[in-house]
């Protein structure tokens, strides 16, 4: 199990009450498509997709990224049971999805480089640090049921 | 992934705006690895100091982010140019190459940080290639 001190919990809690997932979710899922644009595979039915300002545009990839980083609500309110918290979702990726598991790992960074954007130096390496546990820990339940 | 003609332009540009900064963004990027990954620490072993403003840190990060601006200038021939570093690298530092990921994520962290409004989607993935192409240059006298 994943031991989290208190001020890693106070940590995530701060970043997490910090994002506006309205906004953070649309540019993480756009910035994963620009900058690995085969990531686009996964996602035939969402029209235009051509460039960088379509995919910013891109109203179902907007949706899609408030639906992702949404679902990260989970691990921030279930920190001791991540695993769990994620299992469902992990089956769904692997034998439905589809989804290469190499992939969690892509969203993820992009995510905290969207996140250092939004914070600025308030994203210290200490906030960096804790806030790359959780997203490993994630990316890692992500992939528990595959196999 | 080759760099287009459009990558360099983008990494021309932006190197433009940041390279008077690229002393303490190599530090701070060297930090922020030492600190959120802390294996690499072990290519460090008569360190004494691995924190953030470490004398240590802001001469690592100097000489790093240094070769990395000279390479902005080299982009059409990575593999040529770096020949020596990828020596070095090889044979003397041996490297594992995975922590070339690891640092190019570190450097677009902290230019995310410290550039916001320039380093936009575009200069991203232009940047993202540039790193690995240059990461590729040093790893390529490794086996």
């Amino acid at each position: 199990m994943v031991e989290w001190s208190d001020s890693e919990r106070k940590t995530v809690a701060s970043v997490w009450g910090k994002i506006n997932v309205g906004e953070i979710g649309p540019q993480t899922l756009a910035r994963v498509l620009i900058v690995y644009p085969w990531t686009q595979r996964y996602f035939g039915t969402f029209g235009d997709l051509s460039n960088a300002a379509a995919i910013q545009g891109n109203p179902k990839v907007s949706a899609h990224g408030k639906t992702v980083l949404n679902a990260l609500d989970k691990a921030v309110k279930n920190m001791d049971n991540i695993k769990a918290t994620y299992a469902q979702l992990s089956q769904l990726h692997c034998e439905k999805l589809n989804v290469d598991p190499g992939n969690f790992k892509l969203l993820a960074n992009c995510l905290t480089i969207i996140i250092a954007t939004a914070f600025g130096p308030a994203f210290t390496p200490e906030v960096q640090a804790t806030w790359q546990k959780l997203l490993s820990v994630v990316v890692s339940a992500l992939t528990s049921q595959y196999f | 992934m080759s760099l287009t003609a459009k990558d360099k332009a983008f990494v021309k540009a932006f190197w433009g705006k940041i390279s008077d900064q690229a002393d303490a963004i190599g530090q701070e990027a060297v930090g922020r690895m030492l600190i959120v990954y802390p294996q690499t620490k072990i290519y460090f072993p008569d360190w004494t100091d691995f924190s953030l403003d470490s004398p240590q840190v802001k001469k690592h990060g100097k000489t790093v982010m240094s070769a990395i601006t000279d390479a902005v200038g080299k982009m059409d021939d990575l593999i040529g140019e770096m020949s020596s570093l990828s020596d070095l690298h090889a044979t003397k530092v041996r490297l594992d190459p995975v922590n070339f990921k690891i640092l190019s994520h570190n450097i677009l962290v902290t230019l995310a940080v410290h550039f916001p409004t320039d380093f936009t989607a575009e200069v991203h993935v232009a940047v993202d290639k540039f790193l690995a192409a240059v990461s590729a240059a040093i790893a390529d006298k490794y086996r």
